[in-house]
């Protein structure tokens, strides 16, 4: 009698495991993304018509970056060139860089693919890929709150940080020399093999402009 | 309020209106310098003529700098004609008109904050904020987006300034953002020690360079240095009411006969508050970002001698809380909230 419930107990626990485990490859999409736990997968297009993957980078670091082309607060991140210097020094390290527009059709920041391109091509910006969001669901399923709102996550599929992109929530341009960039922090202590300072951050910046 | 509606002239409209007729002025020196065919036709001329010709070429030199000079002079006072327009002298306080902002800088001097047995005095400086119909900024932790006013004081020497203390802010936006902030008029105050009788009371100038976010569906940045001087001229009483106003929408610390905890179940804080009556409407905004969900809904639930209001907790809140602060607005005031937080034992909490 014992042994039968000790051994029921085994299989729950088991069977329980199996499928903790299996939502957690595919990054259930009920979970909301939580720093430590498996980030939720998802797949999205770009602006040039190609779909990606999230699990299809597992092995590789990933950084999704929340961006509206006429937020102050993304303007003082791409007018500086900061941006672009964090995409080129990042995916020359071979991480994979998703920029990611959740503004609505209609709102700031939407754009089409042939405009998003003539953008990447004028601010020499160059992410892995630009994805476009406009239905907002890659947006909501992160709970992407701003521009720019930065996710971090490991070669693993964990999601290792979340948050601001440094310490100086302005949209002045003078605050980003000396400022402490908490996404370069994160990539650089996680390629060393050691724990991220930092891991939650609040994301400063405007509102990601959602549909109704 | 009269002491207040002043205002400060730009100063680039100074000096643009004066760069421009300067870049003109160099020009005409090298196209009127040795003139070739002036030169050469002299050359042939007897003295006389020379000279009358040469006193002619000076006339004509001389003219063309005064019409530049003139011009100059015209520019300048035109520039200073259309500042002076649009922003009459000011000496005693500071406005600005900014989009979809107008900000201005107060200096209160009140009796009640007359000089104190140290030789010191108190007065207030407030920073107004008005925002335009639709538009607003934001709290000290703005919520999901946004960013709050940053101030920088520049004050006499030996004057000191206090925290600024904010009024009690409104939720603002709908999930999933929800911003905490003013779409109304109100008022930024900080208490200034400012140096007793050897600078003759409260007098000098004061400066604030203020920057801000004002947004609406969409954003925009400003900044201003505004200026007053004190003591703020007009009356005593009308400073005093205008004050009296502003100090009346800052949150009051928690009356010492209620009591605040909160309850962590692992996915909410439950904050119970004993007031001594029955509460039917709460909200909570906390002070540190990334421990309650912005945009989860407060359901308050009535208690017989207060309420109990469930915030759903932050995602990205990684370590335990020994105390849940913020301000509690209850009944249309609000209240300086620190509760401690207590681990629900025996519950279904995450960990």
């Amino acid at each position: 009698m014992k042994r039968s419930v000790k051994k029921r107990f085994k299989w729950t626990c088991g069977a329980a495991l199996v499928v903790l485990a299996a939502m957690a490859a595919r990054g259930d999409s009920s979970q909301p993304a939580k720093v430590g736990q498996a980030a939720p997968d998802f797949t999205a297009p770009d602006s040039f018509g190609q779909r990606h993957h999230l699990l299809d980078y597992r092995g590789k670091f990933v950084v999704l970056e929340w961006h509206n082309n006429g937020c102050p607060f993304t303007r003082k991140h791409y007018e500086s060139g900061n941006m672009e210097r964090l995409q080129k020094e990042w995916t020359a390290k071979g991480v994979i860089w998703l920029t990611v527009i959740s503004s609505a059709p209609g709102k700031q920041g939407y754009v089409t693919p042939s405009q998003e391109n003539d953008y990447l091509a004028k601010m020499d910006a160059t992410p892995t890929a630009a994805l476009l969001d406009p239905s907002g669901q890659l947006g909501r399923l992160y709970d992407a709150k701003t521009t720019p709102d930065m996710y971090v996550i490991n070669p693993q599929g964990v999601l290792i940080y979340t948050g601001a992109i440094d310490n100086r929530p302005t949209a002045d341009q003078a605050d980003i020399q000396g400022a402490e960039n908490y996404v370069s922090e994160a990539l650089t202590n996680a390629m060393a093999g050691l724990p991220v300072r930092t891991p939650v951050t609040r994301p400063y910046g405007c509102s990601v402009k959602y549909g109704n | 309020m009269r002491w207040a509606a002043t205002i400060r002239p730009r100063r680039h409209l100074f000096i643009k209106g004066s760069v421009r007729p300067r870049k003109g002025e160099g020009q005409p020196q090298t196209a009127a310098g040795e003139g070739e065919p002036w030169a050469r036709e002299a050359r042939g001329d007897g003295a006389v003529m020379q000279w009358m010709k040469a006193r002619v070429r000076e006339f004509v030199k001389r003219r063309r700098r005064w019409a530049y000079y003139t011009l100059a002079l015209l520019l300048a006072g035109c520039a200073i004609a259309t500042a002076a327009w649009t922003a009459p002298p000011v000496t005693q306080a500071a406005f600005v008109r900014a989009p979809h902002l107008d900000v201005t800088l107060l200096a209160m001097v009140t009796a009640r904050d007359g000089t104190g047995q140290d030789g010191h005095r108190t007065i207030w400086l407030g920073l107004r904020f008005q925002p335009e119909a639709g538009w607003h900024i934001y709290w000290r932790n703005p919520g999901d987006s946004g960013a709050p006013p940053m101030v920088k004081w520049e004050l006499p020497p030996g004057w000191t300034a206090g925290e600024l203390e904010w009024p009690v802010p409104e939720r603002l936006g709908t999930a999933p953002i929800v911003d905490y902030g003013y779409s109304n008029d109100m008022m930024l105050l900080t208490p200034v020690r400012a140096n007793g009788p050897s600078t003759g009371g409260a007098a000098g100038q004061v400066a604030a360079s203020v920057e801000w976010t004002v947004c609406s569906e969409v954003c925009l940045e400003g900044k201003a240095r505004l200026s007053v001087s004190t003591p703020a001229p007009g009356s005593a009483a009308e400073q005093e009411k205008v004050l009296a106003g502003a100090l009346a929408r800052l949150p009051k610390p928690m009356p010492a006969a209620w009591r605040a905890h909160v309850e962590d179940t692992g996915s909410e804080f439950v904050l119970t508050v004993v007031t001594g009556r029955g509460e039917s409407k709460a909200t909570f905004f906390p002070e540190t970002p990334e421990q309650v969900e912005n945009d989860a809904s407060q359901e308050i639930q009535s208690l017989r001698d207060g309420m109990r209001l469930r915030l759903r907790k932050s995602n990205g809140l990684l370590k335990p809380m020994g105390t849940l602060a913020g301000v509690l607005e209850i009944g249309g005031k609000g209240y300086e909230i620190h509760a401690p937080v207590r681990r629900q034992t025996g519950g279904r909490g995450e960990r």
